[in-house]
């Protein structure tokens, strides 16, 4: 604790300070997660739910299934269930922005907001159709 | 010493700079540690979401790694700038962590050897006197407070990005860096920091008083009274 112990540890630690400043970001970025989305939307408005499910969380694509009693794409785009709200949405689906933290991110559409993890190279859709309820987790129609 | 003096000059180098070389050591051998196994635990949670894993590499420039390091940084270099600048006034009976009780203060040019009492071997800021003088007469608190606050912006930068990832996860919406300081998230990973590093030094000031350590420049000589203050082994 007394000056001799205070001298030594400045160096390793300003060097760590450089290290830490230096670190960037990896792994796939904004334009990726913006381009699943585009692609999502994409698979919907052409009726493609096998496409559109692909680009899911497997465990969100297998909760959909379960609550609607059907394969998930069938289910994604029926009009009684998630596809009368994504069908619409779908219309007006260009990319206002992307929030992305480390492996999670959010992407905004004109008509919704979309919810996104990282899974190893790619994103992977974990929410969609999303609306907000001030303090509460946003209300989304497909979750996992 | 005089019997280290027949070795090698590189293995007397090695010797007389093994204190900074042991920590040295052991910092990159437990930072590794800490990366590999919060990557680990990373991983697990990813694969437990149905999520492939991102691997040490991802995780070692992540901003959840990134904030549990410079968490501890910040609070580490607090401690010391508090602790170097409080021992200036304050003071302890019986510490070999304290300045001798009437020393109390900045202390005269003579006790610190500047100025015209520099000798020809004291450093040259301190003998050169005018601004860097005064520079270098704080020039320790000044480079560990520059560490503290560096640290501690880094944990909020690599925070907000952090508790986003979060926020995210759980289908909340992001916050900004300036909402971000100003949440309990951020106050928490400091204070939590924060309060066992001021535990840590009041151990280690009262302690000394009482215990010893054979040989340790940091405890007084085992036969010194408790009373004695601002003697070192």
């Amino acid at each position: 604790m007394n000056t001799r112990r205070l001298r030594v540890l400045r160096a390793p630690a300003v060097a760590a300070l450089v290290a830490a400043a230096a670190v960037g970001c990896s792994g796939p970025g904004d334009d990726d997660a913006r381009d699943v989305v585009s692609r999502f939307y994409a698979a919907v408005a052409d009726g493609d739910g096998a496409a559109a499910c692909a680009l899911l969380l497997p465990g969100a694509a297998d909760d959909l299934a379960e609550e609607e009693q059907a394969p998930c794409p069938e289910a994604l785009l029926d009009p009684a269930g998630p596809g009368g709200v994504l069908g619409p949405r779908a219309a007006d689906a260009a990319v206002e922005a992307v929030h992305r933290a480390g492996s999670q991110a959010q992407v905004v559409t004109a008509s919704d907001t979309v919810f996104l993890a990282r899974s190893g190279d790619t994103w992977v859709v974990t929410a969609v159709g999303c609306d907000p309820r001030g303090e509460r987790p946003y209300d989304c129609e497909v979750e996992s | 010493m005089s019997r280290h003096t027949g070795r090698s000059p590189v293995l007397r180098e090695l010797r007389e700079n093994s204190l900074s070389l042991a920590f040295a050591f052991l910092f990159l051998a437990v930072l590794a540690g800490q990366a590999f196994v919060g990557a680990a635990q990373r991983d697990s949670q990813q694969v437990a979401a149905g999520l492939e894993p991102l691997g040490v590499g991802d995780y070692v420039t992540s901003s959840v790694f990134w904030v549990d390091v410079t968490e501890n940084w910040q609070s580490e270099f607090l401690q010391f700038l508090l602790f170097i600048a409080l021992t200036v006034w304050f003071v302890q009976r019986g510490s070999p962590e304290s300045k001798r009780l009437e020393a109390v203060g900045r202390e005269t040019d003579e006790e610190q050897i500047v100025g015209s009492h520099a000798r020809p071997d004291s450093p040259r800021w301190a003998r050169v006197g005018g601004w860097r003088l005064r520079v270098y007469s704080h020039s320790l608190t000044l480079v560990m407070g520059a560490i503290f606050v560096g640290s501690w912006l880094a944990q909020s930068a690599s925070g907000v990005v952090a508790y986003n990832e979060d926020q995210l996860r759980d289908l909340h919406a992001p916050v900004t860096w300036t909402e971000y300081i100003g949440l309990p998230d951020f106050w928490d990973r400091t204070l939590q920091n924060w309060q066992s590093e001021l535990l840590a030094v009041l151990a280690m000031v009262v302690f000394s008083i009482f215990l010893r350590e054979r040989g340790s420049p940091e405890s007084k000589p085992v036969g010194v009274p408790h009373g004695a203050t601002a003697v070192e082994g």
